[in-house]
């Protein structure tokens, strides 16, 4: 298997990957969203909500704040030694939210998270969470815990992830007539009209879209766009709870457990039978 | 429709059903006339040259023009169509009342007749003044009216804007648009669209969608859930939904901003793919994405008014507002009262469920007068509070204690319910597109595109070749393109971006200009051999959602005169198993299963008749025995089964003194 | 998961895993088809609200599905650790890189 970093940063990672097939990358891609954990809000406790958003809305907006995930130190509360529903300080971080409007109307941002774990806050502060009117107050304590992505949308560790076939791109010139409709039609500006031919600016960029096939007017196309079976672009990027390789790898593992998993109850299975 | 509905009423906005074209909505622009003093306008009249009728001499009543006041003839005039111009003069110049509109007609014999109308109740709508081939309205008075100087009297008191009557409309020739003034026109349209009503007018494109579907859209757009004021918290509306995340639609029409509609929106901009998906999208049912449900995509709440009253009887008595004890009459079980708080209202934000009681009240016994004759001490106070409706339950959001107007203390209990969307719950597009939420699928087996997005809701491709609602197509074009460019679209009818400036804005941005991009199944990870089409559409939340519809009975209450099963789901009904439905088990021959739904699931009866005279026999106390009182001792009592809406029907019958006998033979 | 085995015979094996679904059932069977030794395979998850996925695998001629389908799986598994040297290898690359 070859692989290739495209582009890499603190949140987002893209890579070209080859040898290998769209089972697997999506495989991957669905352990991703799903069962990578990452931690978020899931009970909130309200002690004082005066505001104009009803307890549950706030609680549905806290929970959609995506919080930095200590993978290593935090259990998932399934699997936890304390088996309690409640949790304990391996299983459970908790923040606190104590704002009061004093004179003016203000804007309750995420910073305004206090948390017992330093490690566990929110990614970003300046989420916005509630507008509080002079004389409103909101006082409430919320338990953040890991989870999978498949229980809920709140514990999905990435806004985006995907990936392409790799496209290979052909221009014929000996059919070609220049009329250049290809190069105009084109979304991402992979063809370009250099002197007496088409040129192939970056076909990485291309959708595989067929716009360009679908407007040449000969027969055969001049230009003609494929894809390998076995090559991807493979993106995504992060909510900011862990890192775009932290990622990758607790994917793999998951299906490496998966796997592993499958063999031995199938030999347990079988030797039952 | 008749032409003259053209700018005065909404050729769209009817509702289905019995009531077509019954209910009409107004237009936008039109407005509905005021009256003016007769008697005022006959004054201007008389001194322009017209002669009385009473005064007018054989020649000016065989050459002249016939002069009509709200239909009535008034006199006679030698030259009408200076007394037509000359009025409509006067009118733009302010002299006489500009709700006063003239019609002139020129009938087949060449007898004239001039129409004044001046009553109330003509729908008239405003046109711009063209003379000689321009415009009235010119930059320069835009420019007042857009800095604030002038308002829409102005334009009217300047004889920029006239309005015109269905009558008077027949002597003018209006221009469409300015750039199609000539100098035959004598008006041009304000604006093309605003031939629509308030509701038609929230539709993007919608001179492409066949024009049912426009209508459908225009009553649904009155089910569709919003925030329908901002003081939602301090009202106590008895059923109310208020949305979660309302959003502006990305694509907009003109009006919309005109009504406000942007202030209050109702509906959410959602990502919308059109292919069949799992065959769970079939029938106008939507795939909905779990994800985006459980990032509030068309989350509301549902918000019911309790309320009770501690009314005061004669005699002194009178409600009260307690918890009631375990002997009260009618007492449901302590735990229905777990939530009540020492003054018998429950407490803030308590969760109920159906059943628990919100107000306890107790009441003192009805008809205690009759008790009070017959010297018994008449029952104790009853349980008579309120409870939670059997299927739903909620939060208690607020509590209003007040006075009603007789004095006695008023409780209004307001409680509120979460509705997250869920199978059943009705949406629809703005093109009368609706369908209901069909399956919950979690994002992983959503297709997604290189990017990354994936769909909101997946639409079935069947539901649009029957339909031709091709303005959901480019509203879902012009909404990528909007996304896109980062400023929203105009879909306003008539007037809007069109078709080529979509794909070519589509293409400026890296999308193809089909509207279709590359997808890649979530469940396979291969490419889809076609391109899916894609795009951003404005779904409304529509008010029909199951939970509220979700109802099932085994057995249950009966109705006090027919012993039949009670109509309704608050009160447990059962559904009706009709007439049409009767049929077809004939038709199958199924004699035992109509039995048994029409007689033992119903009102199945025993009744004693007497075979010698045909009437109802009783049962006497004192003999223990079933006599009849006309036959006495040649009675022959048998039971007959029969349903008891029959027996009731018997028992009407001998109301109206009618005798019905029954003829018994032994069963066979 | 949990792994039932639901019927077997000659040359068939229908297998019912519990709590796995889209993600595991179908990059074994694209494994499976792969091999030159399977004839039939393939996966049902008859309703997403209820049911659980089943496998069936039918072999050609002597071979035992059983050990066809520890091949598959094992093929999967170095796919997931070549996709790991892979990653890191050009992680290392990418870095290099950066430094220069």
């Amino acid at each position: 298997m070859k692989m290739e970093i495209l582009e890499r940063d603190e949140n987002s990672l893209r890579l070209r990957i080859g040898g290998t097939n769209a089972a697997f990358m999506n495989a991957l891609r669905r352990i991703i969203l799903s069962e990578v954990p990452s931690m978020a809000v899931d009970d909130v406790v309200i002690i004082e909500n005066s505001s104009t958003i009803q307890d549950e809305f706030l609680a549905h907006r806290i929970g959609l704040m995506p919080l930095k995930t200590d993978l290593d130190t935090y259990n998932l509360p399934e699997n936890c030694i304390c088996k309690s529903e409640f949790g304990c300080n391996l299983c459970r971080a908790s923040l606190i939210l104590d704002v009061e409007a004093e004179d003016h109307t203000i804007t309750v941002y995420s910073g305004e998270f206090k948390s017992e774990n330093p490690a566990t806050i929110p990614v970003s502060g300046k989420i916005p969470i509630v507008k509080l009117a002079p004389e409103q107050k909101v006082r409430l304590e919320a338990y953040a815990r890991l989870g999978k992505g498949e229980d809920h949308a709140r514990w999905q560790p990435v806004s985006m992830c995907a990936y392409k076939f790799r496209p290979i791109v052909k221009v014929d010139s000996k059919h070609c007539d220049l009329c250049g409709a290809c190069v105009e039609i084109c979304p991402k500006n992979v063809l370009l009209k250099a002197g007496n031919k088409v040129e192939i600016k970056n076909s990485d960029n291309c959708t595989l879209c067929q716009d360009c096939m679908d407007i040449c007017k000969k027969t055969p196309k001049a230009v003609e766009v494929v894809w390998d079976e076995n090559s991807f672009i493979f993106s995504l990027e992060s909510t900011g709870a862990l890192s775009p390789e932290r990622i990758l790898s607790e994917a793999l593992n998951i299906l490496d457990g998966k796997l592993k998993d499958f063999l031995e109850q199938f030999a347990g299975k079988e030797n039952e039978k | 429709m008749h032409p003259t509905h053209w700018g005065r009423l909404c050729p769209n906005e009817t509702p289905e059903g019995s009531n077509c074209g019954l209910v009409k909505n107004l237009a936008l622009s039109a407005c509905i006339s005021v009256a003016v003093n007769v008697e005022k306008v006959r004054q201007v009249l008389y001194p322009m040259g017209v002669t009385p009728a009473p005064d007018s001499n054989r020649e000016l009543r065989l050459s002249g023009a016939k002069i009509f006041i709200n239909g009535s003839l008034i006199g006679h005039h030698p030259y009408p169509s200076e007394l037509v111009s000359e009025l409509r003069d006067r009118r733009r110049r302010g002299e006489i009342s500009s709700e006063i509109n003239v019609a002139h007609f020129k009938t087949m014999d060449r007898r004239e007749e001039i129409y004044v109308n001046c009553d109330e109740g003509r729908v008239r709508r405003p046109l711009i003044i063209v003379e000689k081939g321009v415009s009235m309205l010119q930059p320069e008075h835009v420019e007042k009216i857009r800095s604030g100087e002038w308002s829409w009297e102005d334009l009217v008191k300047n004889a920029i804007i006239e309005y015109i009557d269905a009558e008077e409309e027949e002597n003018i020739y209006v221009a469409l648009n300015l750039d199609a003034i000539s100098p035959k026109h004598t008006h041009v349209e304000l604006s093309s669209y605003t031939i629509l009503g308030i509701c038609a007018s929230l539709i993007p494109y919608p001179e492409h969608n066949q024009s049912p579907r426009n209508s459908y859209e225009a009553a649904m757009a009155k089910q569709a859930l919003g925030v329908y004021t901002t003081n939602f918290i301090y009202r106590v509306d008895s059923r109310s939904h208020v949305l979660h995340y309302p959003q502006i639609s990305i694509v907009k029409t003109k009006p919309m901003e005109i009504l406000g509609y942007n202030h209050r929106p109702s509906g959410q901009n959602c990502v919308v793919a059109i292919i069949s998906f799992e065959g769970y999208n079939m029938e106008d049912a939507l795939v909905f994405n779990k994800a985006s449900i459980e990032r509030g995509l068309g989350r509301s709440t549902f918000f019911r008014i309790y309320e009770a009253e501690s009314r005061q009887y004669l005699g002194g008595l009178k409600d009260r507002f307690i918890i009631p004890e375990a002997g009260i009459r009618g007492f449901r079980g302590e735990q229905y009262y777990r939530l009540l708080e020492s003054d018998g209202i429950v407490s803030l934000e308590a969760s109920t469920v159906g059943g628990d009681v919100l107000i306890g009240r107790i009441s003192p016994p009805r008809f205690l007068e009759e008790y009070k004759e017959f010297e018994v001490k008449g029952p104790s106070m009853r349980d008579t509070s309120v409870d939670v409706r059997q299927s739903e339950a909620g939060i208690v959001d607020d509590i209003f204690i007040t006075e009603s107007n007789e004095g006695n203390k008023l409780v209004k209990v307001r409680v509120r319910d979460q509705r997250i969307p869920e199978l059943g719950d009705k949406f629809a597009s703005r093109h009368g597109q609706k369908g209901v939420i069909g399956m919950i699928v979690p994002q992983e087996d959503m297709p997604f595109a290189e990017s990354g997005i994936v769909p909101d809701i997946i639409v079935n491709p069947h539901a649009i070749p029957s339909r031709m609602t091709i303005g959901q197509f480019l509203e879902s074009m012009a909404g990528k393109m909007a996304a896109a460019r980062g400023r929203s679209a105009d879909g306003t009818p008539f007037v809007n971006e069109k078709s080529s400036e979509i794909k070519q804005t589509l293409k400026d941005y890296g999308f193809s200009h089909t509207g279709r991009e590359v997808f890649y199944s979530g469940i396979t990870g291969e490419k889809f051999v076609a391109d899916i089409f894609v795009g951003i559409v404005y779904y409304q939340k529509l008010h029909h959602m199951v939970s509220d519809k979700v109802h099932a009975r085994a057995r249950g209450q009966v109705q006090m005169l027919t012993r039949q099963p009670t109509e309704g789901r608050a009160r447990g009904g059962g559904l009706r198993f009709g007439e049409m439905e009767r049929d077809c088990l004939i038709g199958h021959g199924a004699a035992m299963l109509l039995r048994d739904r029409l007689l033992e699931e119903s009102d199945k009866y025993l009744l004693y008749v007497c075979e010698n005279c045909g009437y109802i026999a009783y049962f006497d106390i004192k003999r223990r025995a079933y006599v009849c009182r006309i036959c006495e001792d040649d009675a022959q009592i048998s039971p007959v089964v029969i349903s008891y809406a029959f027996k009731l029907l018997l028992q009407e019958l001998m109301s109206l003194c009618v005798a019905p006998k029954l003829k018994l033979t032994e069963r066979a | 998961m949990n792994v039932k085995i639901l019927n077997r015979k000659e040359n068939e094996l229908k297998i019912e895993i519990e709590n796995e679904g889209h993600t595991f059932c179908n990059v074994v069977q694209k494994a499976l088809l792969k091999d030159k030794k399977v004839d039939l395979a393939g996966y049902s998850i008859p309703h997403p609200l209820t049911a659980n996925p089943v496998i069936y695998l039918r072999t050609k001629n002597k071979s035992k599905p059983e050990t066809v389908l520890r091949k598959a799986v094992a093929k999967v598994q170095k796919d997931t650790k070549s996709f790991r040297a892979a990653f890191d290898n050009a992680l290392k690359v990418y870095k290099d890189q950066a430094t220069l």
